[in-house]
């Protein structure tokens, strides 16, 4: 189906070459995934794959590319368009039309069909993907989950043997995760088509592929089947990728093999390490004064005839990190809202360090689910220290280290990565001490590296006294920086305990539409009490002596 | 010798028989000197009087008797004094050479018709002389009679209703008067047909320099522009008495609800200077057009009179045209309405432009394809997303509270509007300019945001095709003339340039757009307001909304990527 | 109903909403021409009255109305307000002094402003003409799909290239409006005074460079997209969208009339010029009486 020859690629505008004699091939029905952090060169395989590195600009290319032993370079980018279809990271950004069906009819419509078989195949497509009767539908009111699958579709209308996705998840919550892979492995198993996924996210991906690539610095390193691949990542962090819960507890309990796979990792522990599994006390948290209060809260948009916040009752401590999960429309966003003054308060009581929110606005930093969009100053530097008169040089440098950004502190900040620029946004917000940090879903799209940076800047900013409030689907930040988990649904608090009490609890995780970790499969067929943490599952089982990996 | 001294004697004798004093006498006296010799009755006419004195040995002083018949009435000047049919006067001869002349009205009211005669006695130190005057008295026929008759009765009723008890019709008052008035005619005293009557079109002086310019004329001759009659005015005359005088004419524009008199007309200018009253002259002060005119005796008589304008101050509007005509203590008025519309040259050039911007847009058309296959998708995508933005950030904040701000901040709600559709275009087209340094850019920029405005709003306006248009052709040669899209890289300096450039296209577009407003939408503007639209709006905002592009777009330009 | 709400076509089948894309471009270009061809104030009344009942044939909401009705009297008031100020016609009655001439430097440029009686009733008459030419592009905008008149402008030969451009710029009018409000909400968010948090318009500068930005990656993206799915292959559709035989005849009646009224006011120019023709005697009075 595709078949990459030592195909290597620089851009006019550089000197280096940005692919290195590439080396993959994909055949016909198969599934890969395809991984390496941002700035790897997948971005730009891509391009070449599609034949589009030619717009705007020619580079310089060797070796070459087929597909279905057709060079790509006699063919134009439209026809290549029919045979190789390609997803990007946002939905968003790649839909043009106003209704679902322009958008699905777009392609056919360029090659000149008449409108009656366009509109059949429009028809056809959009029930592949399970939008059936949304032809007439505004795209505005397509929910996320329901636009990437669009997106798919406006794509699947050439019938295109070769389907490319690139970071397609990276936005979704675990739920919508797990409904768009279901969709693409029915599409390969019944329609035939090739698929070649990029993406990081190596940890909720692992099960729907065989075979991983990964790629580094414009090489393919790694090319083979998805369990050999845990081996071959053992010390190569460099590479940004997120492994399974699973892998990382086979890595820290110093396992002999590394896998994903829950009985497997389970067998091995039993073989390899010695379990105590009634020997551990409960851990006490420390729980710090009271910062803020909610009492009686309650919400309810104007519109609406029903309130969105319903008799909320919580506290958030000082040097707490408070976790928010729960469904997409639960609620979260308009309590943040609240906590960050956008929204005002109108039943009930919300108060920080014993006074009104409205009255405290200035104590808290709340960065927005767009930290792009946060952005304002042109360079670093000015950035952190936007409107902060008290932020001082010395400061600057302390927290230009903080940020590993001291080589960018003269940079335009929007042309930084994307890891980079949450960085400047989370930096400027602490950077003027606020008494509480509120988060929406800042992890959204980061990669591993750029993960690990934001967790240990969230917990150095708490050991200072610092309160965070997080809003995040992602289980597995919460129970490595939460100290307490509340769940809200439909407006109410479902649950508020600490975190390894209730990422535990899978009949609440599943309440909140929420994937529950690995390691509760693991530690249940280990038969300890739920584990949802590496640490927790540490308590109950000695590492292994003989293993040798780390 | 001899001859020399003959010379002097002869020359001496010459003089002696020159020297002296000529008298010139006449009554009834008109200014063509082809009176009839006749005088009716009833008739006021003047009796000239002129005194040539020359190498006289010194100034001599003379008096002046002029005896007329029984009936006739004398009226006192400034040098005659007058009792019943006698006046006396004294003049100075002067030594050297002079004229001393005077004008004596006499009313003639006697009764004895036929051939008479009038007296001049001279008496002074040394000259003394007397003339007598042949004239025929006779009476006036019947229709005359009745037309004077009638005439009295409607100008006492109309003038002195006040004065009801006075019933005595003062003959004096009655003895000539305005039949009409008619405006405008041309210098033979023609009324052209196919001009509407009652409407003075004024030219279009704003461009007067620029056409003298380009014509080759060198400066603007104001003094000549000024001088020169704007139209004529045709006065019918009626003088059923047969009067002979000198009457002063004028005519102003009169405010029909304050009845005030209102600048516009003037008189031509003695000089060919600016004075401090402007290029009119002195006479521009009285707000008038004056002239001297003449009744010659004749029962009806007509006169051509040039009007002239202040070009820089009448108002288009309806007025009253009040047109005035006195001498010796009579007054006659008559009031006409009188439309004045000037004829927009500016505004009428603005749109002639507008239409050609138009054509040549039509004309490009087709290469609005190359560009975006120059600048690719991604290049036409950003463009189309600038202007989303354009649309969002100002036409449709100006749509919806335009007007509003305008209500409220009045001429200088631009200042705030400008904000957006100076500074914020501005940066949008510059660094949009910067990323894709090609023609046609902003064509497309203006033209998808024209669309939008037409899709979304309805707005698919002939008026918006044509400002859409001119900005267009205007900022696509204006960054071809500066050389922007040949130039390697864009310094700084360079960019000052360019955005002083924009300003000053802006400026343009700006003016443009606003006569096009007065010529479509027939609304007014004042020259300075549409002076500080252009330059706040126009150079101002739009240089430093090109500056901060540029600087936005250099940025952008890291964003990018490949 | 929302903002948003407002500006998308209603959902009402009515008349209007029947009507065919080039239909109603046409009727609103051709209006538009009529109304600057008009002068005479009552005709221009009628016309606006006109646009308004049409608005009544459509049965336009209540909420529309409201909208209408205070864009209208934005439009008139302004309208109203400069040629209040500005009216250059006598007789000219100054009701207040803004400036006196004699008020120092700004009075020497302005030769003093004052507001004219005369000018507010003019402002009035003339602001009908934008008036109107609003009052039926609502109703066109409140009355079609952006679709259909898309449909009409691909059917009169625009480029699909352009016709992209302008879907995309329709599509992200919301996309951008909402990260507007994001940006300024992060600038609310990063203020350090309590106004600042409230404040929007000291915002506004800053906005520009995030939503570029943000446009720019976005044109990537998309661009990518859209190319493979044959961006540049698309040409001038040869059958889109046919305009209905009876719409069409309708058309061709209006833009005879509207040609024959400027047709009219050209002639009855060019008589003012000089050039008069004894035989269009009777197109020269009907034009002075109504046009």
């Amino acid at each position: 189906m595709l078949k990459i020859n030592n195909f290597s690629y620089r851009y006019q505008s550089r000197k280096e070459f940005t692919l290195h004699a590439i080396n993959l091939e994909l055949a016909s029905g198969e599934m890969l995934l395809l991984a390496g952090r941002s700035g790897c060169g997948k971005s730009t395989l891509i391009k070449s794959i599609s034949g589009l590195t030619n717009d705007g600009e020619v580079g310089e290319k060797l070796g070459e590319i087929f597909l279905d032993d057709v060079k790509i370079s006699s063919l134009s980018p439209e026809k290549i368009g029919v045979l190789v279809g390609t997803v990007y990271q946002s939905p968003d950004d790649q839909l043009f039309a106003m209704t679902v069906g322009d958008e699905v009819g777009f392609a056919l419509e360029n090659q000149g069909y008449d409108e009656a078989y366009i509109k059949d195949q429009v028809k056809q497509t959009l029930a592949l993907v399970g939008l059936a009767g949304f032809e007439e539908y505004s795209i505005h009111k397509l929910s996320g989950g329901q636009r990437q699958r669009l997106a798919l579709a406006a794509v699947l209308i050439t019938k295109p043997s070769l389907l490319i996705l690139d970071e397609p998840v990276s936005q979704m919550n675990p739920q919508g995760v797990v409904s768009f892979m279901e969709l693409l492995r029915q599409l390969n198993e019944r329609e035939g088509i090739s698929i070649l996924m990029v993406e990081h996210r190596v940890n909720e991906l692992h099960t729907y592929f065989k075979r991983l690539a990964i790629m580094s610095e414009g090489r393919i390193i790694y090319d083979g089947a998805m369990e050999d691949a845990w081996q071959f990542l053992t010390g190569k962090t460099f590479l940004g990728l997120r492994e399974p819960e699973n892998v990382k507890l086979c890595r820290a309990l110093n396992l002999t093999k590394l896998s994903s796979e829950t009985e497997a990792v389970a067998r091995s522990i039993q073989n390899e390490c010695v379990l105590h599994p009634f020997e551990q006390n409960e851990a006490t948290a420390c729980v710090g004064q009271p910062l803020a209060v909610v009492k009686d809260l309650t919400f309810i948009y104007p519109a609406a005839t029903e309130p969105t916040l319903k008799n909320l009752n919580f506290t958030i401590n000082e040097g707490e990190i408070l976790a928010l999960m729960g469904f997409n429309g639960a609620g979260k966003s308009t309590l943040l809202n609240l906590f960050g003054g956008l929204t005002k308060v109108q039943k009930g009581r919300l108060e920080l360090e014993g006074s009104h929110i409205a009255k405290a606005l200035g104590k808290v930093g709340y960065l927005r689910q767009e930290p792009d969009l946060m952005l304002l100053a042109d360079t670093v530097r000015e950035e952190l220290a936007w409107k902060n008169k008290a932020f001082s040089e010395a400061n600057l440098q302390e927290f230009l280290q903080l940020l590993h950004l001291k080589e960018y502190a003269n940079d335009f900040p929007l042309a930084l990565s994307k890891g980079q620029r949450l960085r400047v946004v989370l930096g400027a917000m602490l950077a003027k001490s606020p008494r509480l940090l509120l988060l929406d879903e800042p992890t959204t799209g980061q990669d591993e590296a750029s993960l690990h940076s934001i967790k240990k800047l969230l917990r150095n900013y708490k050991n200072n006294g610092g309160s965070v409030f997080i809003c995040t689907h992602d289980v597995e930040l919460a129970s490595e920086i939460a100290d307490r988990v509340l769940l809200l649904n439909n407006g109410e608090v479902l649950a508020l305990d600490r975190t390894e009490k209730i990422l535990a609890n899978s009949d609440l995780l599943v309440q909140s539409g929420l994937v529950g970790s690995k390691l509760l499969d693991v530690s249940a067929r280990l038969g300890l009490k739920a584990c949802s943490t590496i640490e927790e599952v540490k308590k109950y089982v000695s590492p292994s002596t003989v293993g040798g990996q780390r | 010798m001899k001859i020399m001294t003959l010379l002097l004697l002869l020359i001496s004798y010459v003089q002696i028989c020159f020297a002296g004093v000529k008298l010139e006498a006449v009554y009834p006296y008109s200014l063509d000197k082809k009176g009839e010799q006749v005088v009716y009755e009833g008739s006021t006419m003047p009796f000239y009087l002129n005194l040539t004195s020359f190498d006289l040995p010194e100034d001599e002083p003379v008096s002046v008797k002029v005896t007329f018949p029984e009936g006739f009435a004398c009226m006192s000047g400034t040098n005659f004094q007058a009792t019943g049919n006698v006046a006396a006067a004294k003049f100075l001869l002067n030594k050297n050479f002079a004229h001393s002349f005077d004008l004596l009205y006499v009313e003639a009211n006697g009764k004895t018709f036929g051939s008479r005669e009038a007296l001049v006695e001279i008496t002074g130190p040394t000259y003394s002389e007397k003339r007598t005057i042949n004239f025929t008295y006779v009476e006036p026929d019947e229709k005359q009679k009745a037309l004077v008759q009638k005439e009295k009765i409607q100008q006492q009723a109309s003038a002195s209703s006040k004065k009801k008890a006075k019933r005595k019709i003062d003959n004096k008052r009655f003895n000539w008067y305005i039949q009409s008035v008619t405006i405008p005619v041309d210098n033979q005293g023609l009324k052209n047909d196919k001009e509407e009557a009652g409407v003075l079109y004024v030219r279009d002086t704003s461009l007067e320099s620029f056409r003298n310019r380009m014509t080759g004329g060198g400066a603007t001759n104001w003094s000549a522009v000024f001088n020169h009659p704007a139209c004529h005015l045709l006065l019918d005359m009626r003088n059923p008495q047969r009067d002979i005088r000198v009457l002063k004419f004028k005519a102003e524009l009169i405010n029909k609800q304050t009845g005030e008199n209102v600048p516009g007309l003037i008189t031509a200018g003695k000089t060919n200077s600016e004075s401090e009253n402007g290029w009119a002259g002195e006479m521009s002060k009285d707000n008038e057009s004056t002239a001297l005119i003449s009744l010659d005796g004749k029962k009806s008589q007509t006169f051509i009179l040039p009007i002239y304008v202040d070009y820089f101050t009448i108002l288009e509007g309806d007025y009253t045209l009040r047109v005035t005509v006195e001498g010796n203590g009579q007054k006659k008025i008559q009031e006409n309405p009188l439309t004045i519309s000037k004829r927009h040259s500016l505004g009428l050039l603005a749109v002639a432009f507008s239409f050609l911007c138009l054509l040549i847009v039509f004309v490009c058309a087709y290469k609005i394809k190359d560009t975006i296959y120059q600048i690719g998708a991604k290049g036409a995508i950003t463009v189309a997303l600038f202007a989303t933005i354009a649309f969002g950030g100002i036409t449709l904040p100006t749509t919806i509270i335009g007007d509003f701000i305008h209500a409220l901040l009045g001429p200088f709600s631009g200042l705030v509007t400008g904000l957006l559709s100076g500074i914020f275009q501005y940066l949008l087209i510059v660094s949009l300019l910067v990323l894709y340094r090609k023609p046609g850019v902003v064509s497309l920029l203006f033209f998808v945001k024209f669309m939008l405005n037409g899709v979304m709003f309805g707005h698919f306006t002939p008026l918006g095709m044509l400002s859409l248009s001119v900005s267009v052709v205007a900022l696509e040669v204006v960054l071809y003339s500066v050389g922007f899209f040949k130039k390697k890289t864009l310094s700084k300096n360079y960019m000052l340039l360019v955005a002083l450039a924009l300003g000053l296209c802006d400026a343009l577009t700006t003016f443009v757009n606003l006569e096009q407003m007065m010529f479509f939408y027939r609304l007014f503007y004042a020259d300075w307001y549409i002076s500080l639209y252009m330059l706040v709006n126009g150079l101002l905002y739009s240089s430093i909304g090109a500056l901060l592009g540029f600087k936005t777009g250099n940025k952008l330009k890291q964003v990018m990527g490949e | 109903m929302s903002v948003r709400q407002l500006w998308e076509g209603s959902d009402e089948d009515n008349f209007v909403r029947t009507l065919s894309g080039s239909t109603k471009l046409s009727c609103l270009f051709l209006f538009s021409i009529l109304m600057i061809t008009v002068d005479n104030p009552r005709t221009l009344f009628i016309l606006f009255s006109l646009t308004l009942i049409s608005h009544v044939v459509a049965k336009t909401s209540i909420y529309k109305w409201q909208a209408l009705a205070v864009l209208l009297i934005l439009s008139l008031w302004g309208s109203m307000f400069s040629q209040a100020l500005f009216y250059a016609q006598t007789p000219r009655t100054p009701l207040f002094v803004l400036i006196s001439p004699t008020a120092g430097l700004l009075g020497q440029i302005t030769d003093g402003l004052y507001i004219y009686r005369e000018g507010i009733l003019y402002g009035a008459v003339q602001g009908l003409r934008s008036a109107s030419m609003m009052t039926l592009g609502l109703l066109i905008c409140w009355n079609s799909d952006p679709r259909q008149l898309l449909n009409a402008l691909l059917a009169w030969k625009l480029s699909p290239q352009v016709a992209f451009m302008l879907v995309t710029a329709i599509r992200f009018l919301p996309v951008l409006a909402s990260e507007t409000g994001e940006v300024i909400t992060a600038l609310q968010l990063r203020s350090n005074s309590q106004s600042g948090r409230t404040a929007v318009l000291r915002h506004l500068p800053y906005i520009a460079k995030p939503l570029l930005a943000r446009c720019l990656r976005r044109a990537q993206t998309l661009a990518l997209s859209v190319v493979s799915r044959g961006f540049f292959l698309a040409t001038a559709s040869k059958n889109r969208g046919l305009w209905p035989r009876r719409e069409l005849f309708a058309c061709i009646c209006f833009t005879a009339f509207v040609v024959a009224i400027v047709g009219s006011k050209f002639i009855y120019l060019l008589s003012e010029q000089g050039l008069y023709f004894g035989f269009f005697r009777y197109v020269y009075d009907w034009t002075k009486l109504y046009l």
